[in-house]
């Protein structure tokens, strides 16, 4: 989402200042000459019929000051240009997540860090080792600061106790979040009846 | 299941430039490891040393820390074993590696990014990484 709302951002950016650079080179050309002619203004703005597009938006002003009903087609068109607002906002100002959760770090030796993609791995690989999991799903959050938050969700059979498969999953999981600055917040769900227990 | 990207060596330009032979050695020493399946260029190429000639160490990278010191960093595709741990061997072979070669004055700190994991490795619980 974040990642399509920059590119929406870029997109819009680019041709904003591609529609400057064309209006401004075009008012700079059309200053050279005064009156109402040639390379004038008035001449530039009957170029770009703008004339006619006051007398149309000045209809649709009028149009929408006396009342009456909603008009549909001004509603949407504003909302979508309050929702395109928003996008281009969040893309403006928020940054992509980051990719990479720091799991040690030291100025001498140097810093140790992975991947969200090979952690989950390795937490989905852990966790399911554990007694009584039929399934891991892992979902990685790295921390502002270093380190970050695995959010595992196991499944486990229905004759087994959720909690005791949520502790035995935390305990398996504790090689990876022992002495490091990750945490792990598991939970515990009854196996689909397509699951196989263990 | 991670892709596999093996370093390419060095050609002879590479040989001449002291941060290309310290990626390439440094490299070399990660890749030696039993629990490293290959190394990683990363996004868009972050992770490469480019050296004269066109040679590329893909999957190391290497910055100036300071006088004569360089800042290393590996990208690595591992097996899914502990990766602090890993990160420390890996560390104290490249150290080595550096000595023997006469190039530990010029290493600083060295960065481990584990970019991957080779799934068909297995995973040895309990046991030590090397």
């Amino acid at each position: 989402m974040i990642h399509l709302a920059r590119a929406l951002a870029r997109l819009v950016a680019l041709l904003l200042l591609i529609a400057l650079a064309t209006t401004g080179l075009a008012v700079a050309v059309f200053s050279i000459e005064g009156g109402r002619s040639g390379l004038s203004l008035p001449a530039l703005a009957r170029h770009l019929h703008l004339p006619e597009l006051r007398g149309t938006v000045g209809r649709f002003l009028a149009q929408l000051e006396r009342g009456g009903g909603i008009d549909l087609v001004p509603l949407l068109a504003g909302l979508g240009a309050v929702i395109l607002g928003v996008v281009l906002m969040i893309g403006v100002l928020r940054s992509p997540r980051d990719r990479t959760v720091v799991l040690d770090e030291d100025d001498d030796a140097g810093s140790t860090a992975a991947r969200r993609r090979p952690l989950a791995e390795l937490a989905g690989v852990l966790a399911g080792q554990a007694d009584g999991v039929t399934g891991a799903r892992v979902k990685v959050r790295p921390g502002r600061h270093g380190g970050g938050r695995l959010a595992v969700r196991v499944s486990h059979p229905p004759a087994r106790a959720g909690a005791e498969v949520k502790a035995a999953a935390t305990d398996a999981l504790s090689t990876l979040t022992e002495e490091t600055p990750l945490s792990a917040r598991v939970s515990a769900r009854r196996a689909g009846p397509g699951e196989r227990g263990r | 299941m991670a892709a596999s990207h093996p370093a390419p060596a060095p050609g002879p330009a590479a040989r001449e430039s002291p941060r290309v032979a310290l990626a390439a050695l440094a490299l070399r020493a990660a890749l030696a490891h039993p629990a490293v399946a290959g190394a990683d260029p990363g996004p868009r190429g972050i992770y490469v040393t480019a050296a004269t000639g066109g040679a590329r160490v893909a999957g190391a990278r290497v910055i100036a820390q300071g006088p004569a010191s360089y800042e290393l960093g590996l990208s690595l595709i591992t097996a899914p074993v502990p990766l602090r741990e890993l990160a420390t061997e890996i560390r104290a072979r490249v150290r080595r590696s550096a000595e023997a070669a006469g190039s530990a004055p010029r290493l600083g700190a060295i960065q481990v990014h584990i970019a991957d994991l080779d799934d068909g490795a297995g995973f040895p619980t309990g046991s030590r990484t090397s």
